[in-house]
């Protein structure tokens, strides 16, 4: 036994020299650059990302940071987390719905003096589309380069519609339209209770459900997001057509559903998705000629195609020891060459591309449904997502009653109430 | 005249009547079994049931889990969810990241627990009782009190999203301490005095004597730990962030949230992954794992 | 003469019982060090934690017992308390009631290998990680297209809302904890009911005694030590519940299945309220300290001791 004690210790000792090693590694002469980035995408897909960068800086070693990518809110707090653990950050892949809270906290680096001294940004800010880049401005300073953009719009599956006997929907439908296209599609064949398919997939998340308030000529908030819109009756209108689709005519199924594991098994005709959607389709077999997408249906077909986005981008931290050459890196990321590694929708994203120019590219046009153009329609009429300093917030008080609601424990009305009260309260708190 | 008169007065079969009672009481007894272990067979349907399930979901396709029935014998064995598994996250790297925490704290427990044991249980020195019962009362205080403190002892170790902030803090355990302790007063003085006699130190009798006679509660305390280690969660949600750092409790979570994760049957291989380990695991130590839970319950009761 | 030579060995150096207290520190060491560095500081400093308002960003500021009154004035804390509460109560009448019954009917059956089997059965969900369990069921409780409700309308029952329905999220995630825990209390019980000496049951056998009265008046009796340990620490685990929540429900829908840790972890770490957050930890450990008290304090009332 003592011989097995010797051993245990050895082995013990050979462990914890292994694990120093790895911690004290990282001393080295050349400069660490610490990235922080979305790991829901491994990291060698991030890595084709550098490439040209780290030909052009041979003393640059990148220090890949992964976090996970649950929310938004989950993921910036995660990234505050790591900071505070005493990780160096040096640039930081984050999204517009953090900007706020980040650089409140003093997190983010202000980018306005780095653009002004450096003319060759000039060429990106000319075909960025502005819509983003003034979404990730806070207090008149822009915290994030944009780099890619989601918005949502209505997914059909096109041989789920033909088995139906239905036409591809107009533009301009209506949600008369859209509950007959839905009800068409219900079925229950072996009439065993299930229904084996199901028109369409309600979520109570605020990224599935803004884009109806839009439609409607209301949100969720106002422009500045200091007054909460769901007292408003175009609001709670959308919010119950929404909800009736589960409850009133049953043509959404209640509950936790895999609606994209549905919609690409041809169980369900109609889904809320985004331009980073088609990655999703990609690999479970589905081409771009198999879907299409459309605009959210309006109550009377007024042809409203604004829907609500929302961009990611790169921006640069305070703590950051060479912000000089994280600028340089943040402007390789907005790079056409390193944006054209989203068209494909085989990189990290497939989010549509902050640059206008590559809007046509042949790439993005041959990996993309035929309406594909509606994504950029619906960025251009479209509101963005909440981002707010306190934006966590409003969106835990929008889930607790509208998780009752689509329980349907809690009338859409009532649901409406609470939150506006709640809302109100929350901004109170904050100015 | 009835059978059993007829039984009772045939000299031919003097042990009918006795047989046959003993005969029917082994058929009630029987009887008695069977309506017995009805119920509680079919309870252990249902805590095998959700396994095989997940088994035979991890080799199915998106259409098939639409397809009601669902197919308990899947249609075909279909590696493909497994092979998204590992493309789509570091699976072995979140497996490898659990082998080395779990073993570094067994390890580290198996030691500092044996030690603290045999000197609760047989030296003599100024504070014994207080420290000890220090050790027992924390074991009443939820891991929650302490959680904020230790994040920033942990941070100020630089041990924050490092695999160290898992093992560290658990390198030993009250618990343990206590199992040995007990263990430990249990051997007979004449053995020690006998190794005092030939002047042995302390050192000497903890590693020749006292560790020897100690493998069935180290054993039960490995196991312990090593089924708790492997699965604690709690503790890698607050210092690790990095996907390359995750244990595998963690990682599933994370393979939850992938954005390319379409299929359910991905999830359910990946599920299948973790309780295979497991489950050979448990079936190598199973005798152990019971007595070790027994013996923590007749320990407290 | 081996006892002299010892004696001058020792004589040599420090007196014995000054080398066997050395001894005796540096064999609690590595224990002492990790008990003093992570949990009594930790726990002394969680407790002054709690009455400063702090953001690790800030100097952290004294305010008091304002923590604990505003945790009093916390409609959402209250809630989570009463969830908490409902959860331990429930899953440790669950898990004990069940746990007992099954160890009783599994000692009671004569075949050895379906004793072991079930046994076995039992067992094997408390060596699965509860995140795993968690996943697992969130899929296969799904209301739509989940499987457990196409066998119930197979069966002629309606679908059951199981993650949906307030309710119904919170009934599943407790029947979830004793599909995970009901084992491992059976197991206690067993080891409890082999250490009834079965002398008692022939006595009482000899005296005509039948089943029912024999487990009334032999088996239970018997039982309760097994029986009060089980509860005591299914109570201070179940208060602990975190896991199966956090992954299955999120706390939801509305707030039913959260729990005072789930708030904990978020203001801690998502709000970085950090004296808040500590001052939830100190009210959950004392409510552990309250009950587990009454709980001492009751058994000598119903415990049987040999």
């Amino acid at each position: 036994m003592s011989g097995n004690l010797k051993r245990i210790c050895t082995v013990l000792l050979v462990l914890l020299l292994l694990t120093s090693a790895s911690v004290f590694t990282s001393a080295q002469d050349e400069v660490t650059l610490g990235f922080v980035y979305g790991s829901f995408a491994p990291q060698e897909k991030w890595e084709a990302y550098f490439e040209g960068f780290l030909a052009e800086h041979p003393e640059v070693t990148i220090n890949y940071i992964p976090v996970p990518l649950d929310s938004w809110g989950d993921y910036t707090q995660k990234i505050v987390t790591t900071m505070l653990g005493g990780e160096r950050v040096d640039v930081i892949w984050n999204a517009i719905e953090a900007v706020p809270l980040m650089a409140e906290r003093g997190v983010l680096l202000e980018l306005d003096s780095f653009i002004e001294s450096d003319p060759d940004i000039q060429e990106f800010l000319d075909d960025a589309h502005p819509k983003l880049l003034e979404g990730l401005r806070w207090n008149d300073q822009q915290y994030l380069l944009p780099f890619a953009w989601n918005t949502t719009l209505i997914y059909y599956n096109k041989s789920v519609l033909e088995s139906a006997g239905l036409d591809e929907p107009a533009p301009d439908w209506t949600w008369d339209d859209f509950l007959h296209y839905a009800q068409t599609i219900t079925q229950d064949s072996d009439g065993d209770g299930t229904n084996d398919v199901w028109g369409f997939h309600a979520n109570a998340w605020l990224w599935h459900l803004g884009p109806w308030a839009v439609a409607n000529g209301s949100f969720f908030l106002n422009e500045d997001f200091t007054e909460p819109w769901y007292d408003r009756p175009e609001t709670i209108e959308a919010f119950q057509f929404v909800h009736d689709l589960m409850w009133e005519h049953g043509v959404a199924p209640t509950g936790s559903f895999n609606f994209r594991e549905a919609f690409v098994a041809g169980t369900l005709g109609m889904m809320i998705d985004s331009p980073a959607g088609r990655q999703r389709l990609i690999p479970a077999g589905m081409s771009a000629d198999d879907y299409d997408v459309n605009f959210f249906p309006s109550k009377s077909g007024q042809g409203a195609t604004g829907s609500q986005w929302g961009t990611d981008g790169y921006g640069i931290t305070k703590d950051s020891e060479h912000p000089d050459l994280a600028w340089e890196m943040v402007k390789h990321l907005v790079s056409t060459d390193v944006m054209s590694k989203l068209l494909s929708g085989e990189f990290a994203s497939a989010s549509a591309p902050a640059r206008t120019s590559l809007a046509s590219d042949p790439v993005l046009v041959a990996a993309s449904p035929a309406n594909y153009w509606r994504f950029y329609e619906a960025l251009e009429g479209g509101r963005t997502v909440i981002n707010a300093p306190y934006f966590a917030e409003l969106a835990e008080i929008h889930d607790r009653y509208m998780s009752q609601a689509w329980a349907n424990e809690m009338s859409i009305a009532d649901a409406a109430a609470n939150i506006q009260a709640d809302m109100e309260a929350v901004i109170a708190d904050n100015s | 005249m009835t059978n059993a008169a007829l039984a009772k007065g045939n000299p031919l079969f003097p042990d009918f009547n006795e047989a046959r009672d003993k005969l029917s009481h082994n058929w009630r007894a029987y009887l008695a079994n069977v309506i017995l272990a009805l119920p509680l067979v079919l309870g252990s349907l249902i805590m095998f049931l959700p396994l095989v399930w997940a088994v035979s979901f991890s080799f199915g396709q998106p259409h098939e889990f639409f397809k009601l029935p669902p197919p308990v014998i899947p249609s075909a064995l279909r590696l493909d969810n497994y092979d998204v598994v590992f493309e789509r996250v570091d699976f072995l790297r979140f497996f490898l990241n659990s082998v080395i925490v779990t073993t570094c704290v067994t390890i580290a427990q198996l030691i500092s627990c044996s030690m603290a044991g045999y000197a609760f249980a047989r030296l003599r020195f100024p504070g014994k009782r207080i420290i000890f019962i220090g050790f027992l009362a924390s074991m009443m205080v939820p891991q929650h009190v302490t959680l904020i403190p230790v994040f920033i002892i942990i941070r100020g170790m630089g041990l924050y999203n490092n695999l160290g902030a898992l093992i560290v803090p658990y390198a030993t355990s009250v618990f343990g301490t206590f199992l040995l302790k007990q263990f430990f007063e249990t051997i007979p003085d004449e053995l020690e005095d006998a190794a005092k006699i030939d002047g042995a130190g302390f050192l000497q009798i903890y590693r020749s004597i006292m560790l020897p006679l100690a493998g069935p509660p180290l054993a039960t305390l490995a196991i312990l730990t090593f089924n708790s280690s492997w699965n604690n969660f709690f503790w890698p949600l607050i210092f690790i962030n990095s996907s390359d750092k995750m244990t595998l409790p963690l990682g599933m979570l994370y393979l939850r949230g992938q954005d390319g994760v379409t299929n359910s049957g991905v999830l359910m291989a990946a599920i299948v992954l973790n309780l295979v380990p497991v489950l050979i695991f448990f079936l190598i130590f199973q005798r152990r794992l019971v007595e070790g839970v027994t013996l923590s319950g007749l320990k407290g009761a | 003469m081996a006892p002299l030579r010892a004696g001058l060995r020792w004589k040599k150096s420090k007196p014995l019982v000054v080398r066997e207290a050395i001894a005796g520190y540096f064999f609690i060491l590595p224990t002492l060090l990790s008990f003093l560095v992570f949990f009594l500081i930790p726990t002394i400093s969680g407790l002054g934690m709690s009455f400063f308002d702090w953001d690790f960003f800030s100097e952290p500021e004294y305010v008091g017992f304002d923590n604990f009154l505003e945790l009093a004035d916390d409609k959402l804390f209250i809630t989570t308390l009463k969830n908490t509460a409902l959860f331990a109560v429930s899953a440790t009448a669950l898990n004990v009631g069940l746990g007992m019954f099954i160890a009783i009917g599994i000692n009671s059956i004569k075949w050895g290998w379906l004793k072991a089997f079930l046994r076995t059965s039992y067992f094997i969900p408390f060596v699965i990680s509860t995140v795993v369990v968690a996943l697992l069921f969130g899929f296969l409780l799904q209301e739509s297209t989940g499987v457990v409700n196409y066998y119930l309308t197979r069966l002629g029952f309606d679908k059951v809302p199981w993650l949906s329905s307030s309710l119904w999220a919170f009934r599943s995630v407790v029947l979830i904890d004793v599909w995970k825990h009901v084992g491992f209390f059976t197991l206690i019980f067993l080891a409890g009911l082999q250490a009834i000496p079965r002398e008692l049951y022939e006595a009482a056998l000899v005296d005509g005694a039948g089943r029912l009265v024999r487990l009334r008046r032999i088996t239970i009796p018997l039982l309760t030590p097994s029986l009060f340990f089980s509860l005591v620490i299914a109570l201070i685990g179940a208060f602990q519940v975190f896991e199966s929540m956090f992954v299955l429900t999120n706390g939801g829908p509305g707030d039913a299945t959260r729990t005072v840790v789930m708030l904990l972890y978020r203001e801690a770490f998502g709000s970085f309220n950090m004296g808040y957050a500590a001052s939830m930890a100190v009210v959950l450990f004392l409510v552990i300290l309250a009950l587990t008290i009454t709980q001492v304090r009751l058994g000598d009332r119903w415990v049987f001791y040999r």
